[in-house]
């Protein structure tokens, strides 16, 4: 069990992996459909919002008059096939239409610049905090990025909108402008307007990742420095600058990997308190409207579609672990 | 680790009293951590807040949930320092009940995760093999289901009371800490002393009570009270998308009555302002308090 080869270890991840994928899709079907009796049916007739022909739609599809089992079966059937069923609020609207379009693409350019930009601004804050431990700029940099992470995201979205919209009129108040709006000349124009809409929501984010990863990143620098080869670096004369950016860093990424499969997730589940707060058309905003008006079909689709890429992402972040790093045996 | 035993000459061994040993240590870590600016200012955020939440009653002019007729959507006056809602009811008021739901849900929601996160990470870091798997997936698969999402989930089927939406937050938020400790628990099995202990045949029980809890504990501790800001910002976030508990007043509460009210547009500061503000600084002192632990408690760090 002790030692893997890389070969060993990447092959049992891929089953470990595959495995979670199944009881990610035994655990969707579950939830949303044994949970309070028939969810997908008592939920709609909960809050009113049955309607005949979702009915219909329900025992065609999903074979809701049958025995769970066989429900299971047909789930799995169409699942294949690609087909993640029917919207019930946006009805008639396929799930996968709903998901796979201009929303995904808003949440993955929205979440995509904010996480890079907070993760290199995170690194290159927390190697030079690190680097001046106990100094002034080490206190205050830690002072800002804790007030960042105590500040609730929405709050912050808030504000900037008070501020940067209400006040100094710098950015637009809200929303993802689409390129078939026929406002839009070409498409450079939209790409214009498209990143005039993005400061908003990403200015938001990226205050709020760099608050929760400074602190990982200079802690991590922090255990570098305290090594054998730094001390050796620094002796041989080497420029501080150098010693901080090849040295330290290249062994302080290490768990900063895992920070990053994290964020991965990200990229798909969206930020659903950013994008309410600045009407961005995304996933995080149709997982609200999802469960605003009980949409469970939607939900489903939305879940799944996340914890693949979650499932994905921690594989292959383990596997770059791995091989970075022997010392770690699983 | 040997704490200095004595053999009285009866056979019998008598050590320092249990107390004495935790009192000395307890001196010197309060030595060190009265010496940081940071945790003090932290620990005078909580108290004030605190405070706030105990005397609620007594501080807040107002019932918050009482509506006056002739003061609707009211600025800031001498008899309402905040205003008052489209309801007339006292916005101040509002807030100083707020610190303690926040208190409450944060604390409680902390502890929980705190006492699930620890036990899967000892265990599954320490044992390896078949029992981290398991563990590691059972904790993949929580971590990777979108926390904010999944809450909002459960709250709209089973109720937003405030039980409900402790037990989600923190059922939730425990997977970080298994995660680090786990971590961590794999690097200091792989140490010299462990390895010494095992040799001299020492049982697991005893290498994870005496060995590997000491030295992840502090990571533990600080990890613990990080949890409190997440589970205070969690609420927050609930009750922002009007999903929290019914009824009674939260900071995020007053922040949803606020974007429903057009607050931002209508320049209204006072009504989302001051509860946001509250929501940082009461987060904020907790991470102040989770920082200077971590420096006082982490000696890697103090070494320097």
């Amino acid at each position: 069990m002790d030692k893997l080869s890389l070969k060993g270890y990447i092959s049992r991840r891929a089953f470990d992996s595959g495995f979670l994928l199944i009881i990610t899709v035994i655990f969707n079907f579950v939830l949303f459909r044994i949970m309070p009796g028939n969810p997908a049916l008592a939920v709609l007739g909960r809050t009113g919002q049955v309607r005949p022909e979702f009915r219909q739609v329900l025992q065609e599809r999903y074979g809701t008059n049958l025995p769970i089992f066989d429900q299971f079966i047909i789930y799995i059937q169409r699942l294949l096939e690609g087909d993640l069923g029917v919207s019930f609020y946006y009805y008639p609207t396929e799930v996968s239409e709903l998901i796979f379009g201009h929303r995904l693409l808003n949440t993955i350019l929205l979440m995509g610049i904010s996480i890079l930009l907070s993760f290199v601004l995170a690194i290159i804050f927390g190697t030079i905090a690190a680097s001046k431990f106990k100094s002034k700029t080490d206190l205050v940099s830690i002072f800002v990025t804790l007030t960042s992470y105590s500040t609730p995201v929405f709050w912050l979205g808030m504000l900037i909108i008070f501020y940067f919209f209400g006040q100094f009129h710098l950015i637009p108040l809200s929303g993802s402008p689409r390129i078939e709006d026929p406002k839009y000349a070409d498409i450079f124009a939209w790409a214009i307007d498209y990143g005039y809409h993005l400061i908003g929501p990403v200015t938001t984010l990226t205050i709020s990742f760099v608050g929760a990863w400074f602190l990982i990143a200079r802690d991590q620098m922090l255990g570098i420095f305290l090594e054998d080869y730094i001390t050796t670096a620094r002796a041989k004369g080497l420029k501080e600058r150098r010693v901080l950016f090849t040295h330290a860093r290249k062994n302080a990424m290490l768990p900063m990997i895992s920070v990053l499969a994290m964020a991965m997730t990200y990229l798909v589940s969206g930020a659903t308190l950013t994008e309410t707060v600045f009407s961005w058309d995304g996933l995080g905003l149709l997982t609200f409207d999802a469960v605003t008006y009980s949409d469970y079909p939607l939900l489903q689709g939305l879940f799944l579609l996340v914890a693949a890429v979650a499932i994905v992402s921690s594989f292959i972040a383990d596997i770059i672990y791995a091989y970075l790093d022997p010392r770690i045996r699983y | 680790m040997t704490i200095s035993t004595v053999n009285n000459g009866s056979g019998k061994y008598s050590t320092p009293s249990l107390f004495k040993r935790y009192k000395i240590r307890f001196t010197r870590f309060w030595h060190l951590y009265t010496d940081s600016p940071f945790g003090m200012i932290g620990m005078f955020l909580v108290l004030l807040f605190v405070t706030m939440g105990v005397f609620a009653p007594i501080l807040a002019p107002y019932d918050p949930n009482k509506t006056m007729v002739g003061e609707r959507s009211d600025n800031p006056s001498a008899s309402h320092p905040l205003g008052t809602d489209r309801l007339g009811r006292d916005i101040f008021s509002q807030m100083i009940y707020g610190a303690q739901i926040s208190l409450l849900i944060g604390l409680s929601a902390a502890f929980i995760s705190l006492v699930i996160g620890t036990l899967f990470g000892l265990v599954s870091g320490y044992y390896g093999g078949w029992i981290d798997i398991i563990l590691m997936r059972i904790t993949d698969f929580f971590i990777q289901l979108p926390t904010l999402p999944l809450m909002l989930v459960v709250v709209s089927l089973f109720g937003g009371g405030m039980e409900n939406l402790i037990l989600i937050i923190g059922l939730l938020g425990w997977t970080g800490t298994a995660r680090i400790v786990r971590s961590e628990t794999l690097s200091i099995k792989q140490r010299a002393f462990v390895e010494a202990s095992k040799s001299v045949g020492a049982g697991n029980r005893h290498i994870i009570s005496s060995h590997i809890l000491p030295n992840v504990f502090p990571l533990i501790f600080a990890n613990a009270i990080l949890g409190v800001v997440n589970s205070i910002i969690a609420e927050a976030g609930l009750s922002f998308l009007g999903f929290g508990v019914v009824g009674s007043w939260s900071w995020g509460r007053v922040l949803y009555e606020a974007g429903r009210e057009n607050a931002i547009l209508l320049g209204a500061w006072w009504h989302f302002i001051p509860p946001g503000i509250s929501i940082m600084l009461l987060a904020l002192g907790f991470s102040l308090i989770s920082f200077s632990l971590n420096e006082v408690l982490n000696p890697r760090l103090r070494e320097r």
